[in-house]
């Protein structure tokens, strides 16, 4: 059985644990086609896991309310810091928005726990290759020896 | 005569048709004892397997219109069965239970299980091919 919410440890399982539960059976089967079969069992517990939606109008008000203040914290800073310190607050702001808007999404039930999770690991994806691309442009400069010889 | 929903999925997966009847033969089972309702956990308990296997298959069986899914409601306080509903979206928020006399309201009074409900009249036709377990 699983509850709605997760809390009792007797039944500990929600959807998304249930899935998670499944995905490991299912890596564990030697049969392919019966892997898939269950992988796709999996994937439906993880789909399953979406709780009825909220008022959409409620969920857009929310949206447009962390946009706004976005959009209010991007002027802003552009009237008041220099560019640079703007540029970077800006963008942290726009990564704290869109962790807010797909929590938004997930708490009014609009996508599930993984597709969550997922969002964040490509985000997070995106940051470390970004990362490492900067790093293959501009690889460390040395500093020359200037001590006395 | 067997199935033509049973057939095309042996059709298939014919590596998994040993599988594919034994489950056949499970529910034709349950069927026969008067139960409709597939319960993916008992399922896999019964037949030694995981419950991963058996829902990967129930999915199958779904696919052919042989079982459809279905959402049980139980009150969690008296392990009671509340509602039944055939689709998520209809799972109430709030739900009336005679054995408390409240109305429940919070999710974790409640607890929803997924099991599948059998097309009984698909299922007729395997009535004398039943495999044994």
């Amino acid at each position: 059985m699983h509850q709605l919410c997760r809390s009792e440890k007797r039944f500990p399982r929600g959807f998304y644990e249930k899935a998670q539960e499944l995905q490991k059976q299912a890596a564990r089967e030697p049969d392919p086609a019966l892997k898939k079969l269950e992988m796709d069992a999996a994937k439906r517990y993880y789909e399953e896991d979406v709780r009825p939606k909220e008022s959409f109008l409620m969920t857009l008000f929310a949206l447009l309310i962390c946009w706004m203040v976005t959009i209010a914290v991007a002027v802003w800073t552009f009237h008041t810091l220099g560019l640079l310190s703007a540029v970077g607050s800006v963008i942290g702001s726009f990564a704290v928005l869109s962790l807010l808007t797909g929590v938004a999404l997930r708490a009014a039930g609009y996508i599930s726990e993984s597709t969550l999770l997922g969002m964040l690991k490509m985000g997070f994806k995106t940051l470390l290759l970004l990362r490492t691309k900067a790093n293959h442009t501009n690889p460390p400069t040395h500093k020359e020896d200037t001590t006395p010889k | 005569m067997p199935s033509p929903g049973l057939e095309s999925i042996k059709r298939k997966y014919p590596s998994l048709s040993h599988r594919i009847e034994r489950l056949a033969g499970y529910i034709e089972n349950q069927i026969e004892s008067g139960k409709t309702d597939i319960v993916p956990a008992l399922a896999a308990a019964s037949l030694r397997c995981t419950e991963a296997e058996v829902l990967g298959l129930l999915m199958l069986f779904e696919k052919e219109r042989m079982v459809v899914p279905a959402y049980k409601i139980y009150c969690k306080r008296n392990r009671t069965l509340l509602k039944t509903v055939c689709n998520k979206e209809n799972i109430p928020t709030d739900i009336y239970c005679k054995f408390c006399d409240e109305e429940h309201a919070d999710p974790d009074e409640l607890e929803v299980e997924l099991v599948f409900q059998v097309r009984t009249e698909t299922w007729e036709l395997l009535h004398n091919n039943a495999p044994a377990l």
